[in-house]
């Protein structure tokens, strides 16, 4: 064993590993990697972009930043975080991924998820598909009126918008009122038959965040923001997420 | 939570969707018809409400949404493998406002072969996008031939009114 330590000359500039430890806790046990490839082979991504969560850590690991950070396969994991548990070293590789995602020039990143994200940032809803309040208020009226007449046993059926002072504050993913208004009505009914008090907001009522999606860290803050200021303002009690 | 913001915890109280059905369940607030849904059916884990609930929050929601299946229908099968190492569907991380679409079908195909493999007719996903992937995407793309409806939904429909 040599005593004394080896020291590399000349300044190594700081690599993305090296950035992404540093906000991790444990530093997400990155430099861990035993390269036995446990996370590859349980992976439904491997294969895609001919990459592999184990050869995307092993690309940081030496350096190749640009070539891992840039390759379209990170917006084609889905962060599900099975590599993780079947890891011996628990290394966490999705949130490699999620940093890659953000090292990407906003501009840069697809167009679709971004989209997404900035109609959330357009109006009060949060809702990525754009809808206004006033849209959502409108169908989730429709509706209502809807079943209350064609199911006589739901005609007392309730679905409140900022009615204040409820139990239950809830939320609710844009694609039902926009795409199937009917996949609103089940939590209804059963809200409805356990006698719940519970209310929607008009500011806030969208339940998904495709900002977080976007590893946009300040657009994800300010739209959960919005809704939780908005249960605030009504003073209800509990926030029932559905997302 | 616990470990991050403890001060939040004694401000707010947060409730999730398993914990309420299952309670209503328990305490008799709802009642339920099994013979409404006599097919074979499988649970399906998504990855917010097991690993990832488990990793952010300290708790995984596995047996939650099972119990509430088994209070809904008598013939509820596994895809294997499951709860902890079950397979994405393919559609998270945000997938649905992503232009990979083939990419998205080529990923939910392990999901597809336990599928199969369960004889499931019926796949029970409480969350929107694996709703939405095994329903819309890979019923279709790998001929499942089945029927998929969120957890809510299936209790909704299980639904006994009471007598007036």
């Amino acid at each position: 064993m040599s005593e004394s330590i080896i020291k590399i000359k000349g300044k190594k500039k700081g690599s993305f590993l090296d950035k992404v430890k540093e906000i991790l806790p444990d530093g997400g046990n990155l430099n861990l990697c035993l390269t036995c490839g446990a996370c590859a082979s349980g992976c439904p991504a491997t294969g895609l972009e001919d990459m592999d969560p184990r050869k995307f850590l092993r690309m940081c690991a030496m350096g190749l930043d640009e070539e891992a950070i840039h390759s379209p396969w990170v917006w084609m994991c889905t962060m599900c975080q099975r590599c993780i548990y079947v890891c011996p070293m628990k290394i966490d590789i999705p949130q490699l991924v999620f940093n890659a995602r953000a090292e990407w020039p906003r501009e840069d990143r697809p167009k679709g998820i971004r989209d997404s994200c900035d109609m959330a940032l357009r109006n009060d809803s949060n809702s990525a598909m754009g809808t206004a309040p006033d849209d959502f208020i409108f169908v989730v009226e429709d509706v209502l009126a809807e079943y209350q007449e064609s199911q006589p046993e739901f005609k007392d059926m309730q679905a409140p918008i900022d009615k204040p002072g409820t139990f239950f504050f809830l939320n609710q993913n844009s694609r039902e009122p926009v795409t199937e208004p009917d996949e609103m009505v089940p939590l209804w009914k059963i809200l409805h038959l356990a006698g719940v008090d519970w209310t929607y907001g008009s500011k806030g009522w969208a339940a998904e965040n495709y900002c977080m999606f976007l590893a946009d860290n300040d657009c994800w803050e300010r739209v959960t923001r919005v809704s939780a200021n908005q249960a605030d303002e009504l003073g209800t009690k509990v926030f029932l997420n559905t997302e | 939570m616990n470990r991050w913001y403890p001060d939040a915890l004694k401000e707010f109280q947060i409730v999730t969707v398993f914990d309420l059905l299952l309670q209503y369940i328990q305490e008799g607030r709802i009642q339920l018809d099994k013979s409404i849904h006599s097919v074979p059916v499988a649970y399906h884990d998504p990855c917010n409400y097991g690993r990832k609930s488990l990793k952010t929050f300290g708790k995984a929601y596995f047996e939650e949404g099972r119990d509430v299946t088994k209070a809904c229908c008598e013939d509820v099968r596994e895809l294997n493998p499951n709860r902890n190492g079950a397979y994405c569907c393919g559609a998270g991380g945000g997938a649905w406002a992503l232009p990979y679409s083939e990419e998205r079908v080529f990923y939910g195909r392990t999901k597809a072969r336990q599928i199969t493999e369960s004889g499931a007719k019926l796949v029970v996903a409480p969350c929107h996008n694996c709703r939405d992937q095994i329903m819309k995407s890979l019923n279709k793309e790998y001929d499942l031939g089945i029927e998929v409806k969120y957890l809510w939904e299936l209790v909704a429909d299980s639904l006994i009114l009471p007598k007036k």
